[in-house]
């Protein structure tokens, strides 16, 4: 079954007379457990289909499905609670919140969530450990690493325990040591049954996702075959 | 963690710039109550000193005749007088709907005497209520005790050459001279007074009165209002409100609290527009925050929760310390405005009044930045930066 149905999608931007089609009437379907890498030239619509995907940007035409939900026939309230159900956004700039300490940071989502404090405490630190993080939990985020910014905005992306997590250039502001260990982490919560869509311009990335979409000036140039095994375990690559 | 706690630690970590808003709506407000204080001590300080500046209505029988004018004093036909007034006139003004703003009643019947082959004005009147009333009679002597005495001005003591305890005759019946009057500067100084019932039988005149003059304690209600309440009771009499000092300072009062008034709200739109600025300055400065928390599934109304529990927390304080602040600069500036006798209580509804318009300003100005906040479109919020 499809987690992910995207079918004619289009969306334009229009500024003044001009408009320009940075999703140009694309379809693809992605999988419940999929590691699909999102690849192509700067401009080529990467980051807005992204947006599309997660229920932020209104398409202009076409249809994004998930879990047989009709994404953009919700009202923008009934998105919010969809995005809250269903998407994990981990952003390039980790868009973490400056006077929240990495604890809090990591239960944001959660504080629009009916549960007790203590559980909610519990889930983020679970989620700080799974990053390694646990150590640093009180710590505010501009004390952090770039790195540990990264996996402090996963862990925030997973706290609901979201089906789908999306990615836009997670390594984009990261070091090659420190981008294979974010990799490793996403590899890893991949294989625990994540379904992940990311973004990336390193092609290093693309060794760890089980599948590539290439766009190019708002097509799909090229949707490789699921890959059986991820690339990263027949070329293995040293760091 | 919930979205208390963001705004609650926003605030906290960002407080240098939210103290702008905390001093600027701290100020308005306690300016605000200063003023408040300041016209209430000022309106009370009026009220206890209302009475002692005497009468404020008069009431005459109604008259075809000219009327005799006398110093201020209006006599409607001194003669005869069907439509004099009388003793139940007295009670009937007790009854009207503002009652418990009249606080003195003093009837008065004037005739003429001969005495020494001089005429003099006499009036017979309440002594209970005639020196209640003018509490700036300074009688040498005594208040009469019985109808066989009586106070004189200074001008007939002058003029008839009498004493203290001297007896003089009025209609052939002896009246004993129980105080005199020092110079007020009034009509009173050439009359003779003596027991309104006395001057009722001697002068032949049973149960009627001339006029009656009332002092109404109300120093915000208006007098043209008991006046006409006293009217309707009182069909064939002709009230009216005289001017007097107190008017002027009531007037003044007023002025000042109109002024007051304007003031403070001048005050509180700058309050409303420096919360406006601050709080749209800080909602531009996070834009970016906003989209990530609608990426992650914030609705709008969430995004409004937060920043109208930043505001709520801010005007809250800025109340609180706006009446404090308020409340100690009044009771320290208060004298220098005139208002001598003041205590300014510490009260809860000058608090809640002061907490409420703090609140009314603050989130009140907050409205527009938070809708704004909440309306962002989410990726052109994530953008942003
Ligand atoms: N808000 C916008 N208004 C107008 N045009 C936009 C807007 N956002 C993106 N575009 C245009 O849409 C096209 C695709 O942009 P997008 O950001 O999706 O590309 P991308 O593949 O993510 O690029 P990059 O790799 O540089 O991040 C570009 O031509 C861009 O100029
Ligand atoms: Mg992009």
């Amino acid at each position: 079954m499809n987690l992910i149905y995207v079918e004619n999608l289009i969306k334009e931007y229009h500024s003044g007379e001009e408009s320009v089609a940075a999703v140009d009437n694309i379809s693809f379907s992605i999988d419940l457990g999929e590691f699909v890498a999102v690849v192509g030239p700067s401009g080529s619509g990467k980051s807005t289909l992204l947006t599309v995907l997660g229920g932020l940007t209104h398409p202009t035409g076409g249809q994004v499905v998930i879990d047989e939900i009709d994404v953009y026939a919700l009202t923008a309230e009934q998105r919010a609670d969809f995005r809250k159900e269903y998407i994990g956004f981990v952003f390039q700039s980790f868009h973490l919140i400056p006077y929240l300490n990495v604890l809090e940071n990591v239960m944001i989502p959660l504080a629009v969530v009916d549960a007790p404090g203590a559980e909610k405490t519990e889930i983020a630190l679970g989620l700080l450990e799974k990053v390694s993080l646990a150590d640093k939990a009180r710590r505010l985020p501009d004390e952090l690493s770039g790195g540990e910014q990264e996996r402090v905005a996963i862990a925030r992306a997973l706290v609901n325990n979201p089906p789908i997590i999306l990615a836009d250039e997670p390594t984009g502001n990261l070091d090659s040591t420190t981008s294979h260990s974010i990799m490793a982490l996403f590899r890893h919560l991949n294989e625990e049954g994540q379904s992940i869509v990311m973004v990336t311009h390193n092609p290093e990335n693309l060794t760890y996702a089980g599948r590539f979409i290439t766009l190019r000036d708002g097509k799909i140039a090229q949707n490789s075959e699921a890959l059986k095994q991820p690339l990263i375990e027949r070329i293995p690559i040293n760091n | 963690m919930k979205l208390c706690d963001i705004s609650l630690n926003s605030l906290w970590r960002r407080k240098t710039r939210m103290l702008f808003l905390l001093i600027g709506l701290t100020i308005a407000i306690s300016t605000v109550v200063i003023l408040v204080n300041v016209s209430r001590a000022m309106n009370a300080d009026i009220a206890k000193k209302l009475d002692e500046y005497g009468a404020n209505i008069l009431i005459v029988p109604n008259s075809d005749e000219l009327s005799l004018s006398y110093g201020g004093m209006t006599v409607s036909g001194l003669s005869v007088d069907q439509k004099a007034l009388n003793d139940q006139d007295i009670q009937k003004i007790r009854t009207i709907k503002n009652k418990e703003n009249i606080s003195i009643v003093a009837p008065k019947l004037l005739s003429v005497a001969e005495v020494q082959a001089k005429t003099v004005m006499v009036v017979g009147v309440d002594f209970d209520s005639e020196t209640a009333l003018k509490k700036w009679w300074k009688i040498i002597g005594v208040k009469p005790g019985d109808e066989w005495e009586a106070i004189i001005g200074s001008e007939v003591k002058q003029k008839l050459n009498l004493g203290l305890n001297q007896t003089i005759q009025l209609k052939g019946e002896t009246f004993k001279i129980a105080g005199i009057l020092e110079e007020t500067g009034s009509q009173d100084d050439g009359l003779i007074f003596i027991d309104l019932k006395k001057a009722q039988s001697l002068f032949h005149k049973p149960a009627s009165v001339s006029l009656i003059e009332v002092a109404a304690l109300c120093y915000d209600c208006p007098i043209e209002e008991i006046v006409a309440q006293t009217s309707e009771k009182l069909p064939g009499a002709k009230v009216t409100a005289i001017r007097q000092s107190i008017e002027t300072k009531m007037e003044t009062m007023h002025r000042f609290e109109h002024f007051s008034l304007g003031i403070s709200a001048v005050i509180l739109v700058i309050g409303a527009l420096i919360a406006f600025t601050t709080m749209s300055a800080s909602v531009n400065e996070r834009k970016k925050e906003i989209g990530v928390f609608r990426s992650i599934g914030f609705r709008q109304r969430h995004i409004m929760q937060i920043i109208f529990l930043e505001a709520l927390i801010l005007s809250g304080i800025a109340g609180l310390a706006g009446y404090l602040l308020g409340w100690f600069v009044a009771v320290n500036a208060a004298p220098l405005v005139g208002a001598e006798t003041l205590t300014i209580p510490v009260d809860s509804v000058m608090l809640l009044m002061a907490l409420g318009l703090s609140l009314l300003t603050g989130v009140g100005a907050t409205v527009h930045p938070a809708v704004k906040a909440a309306r962002l479109d989410p990726t052109v919020a994530l953008r942003a930066l």
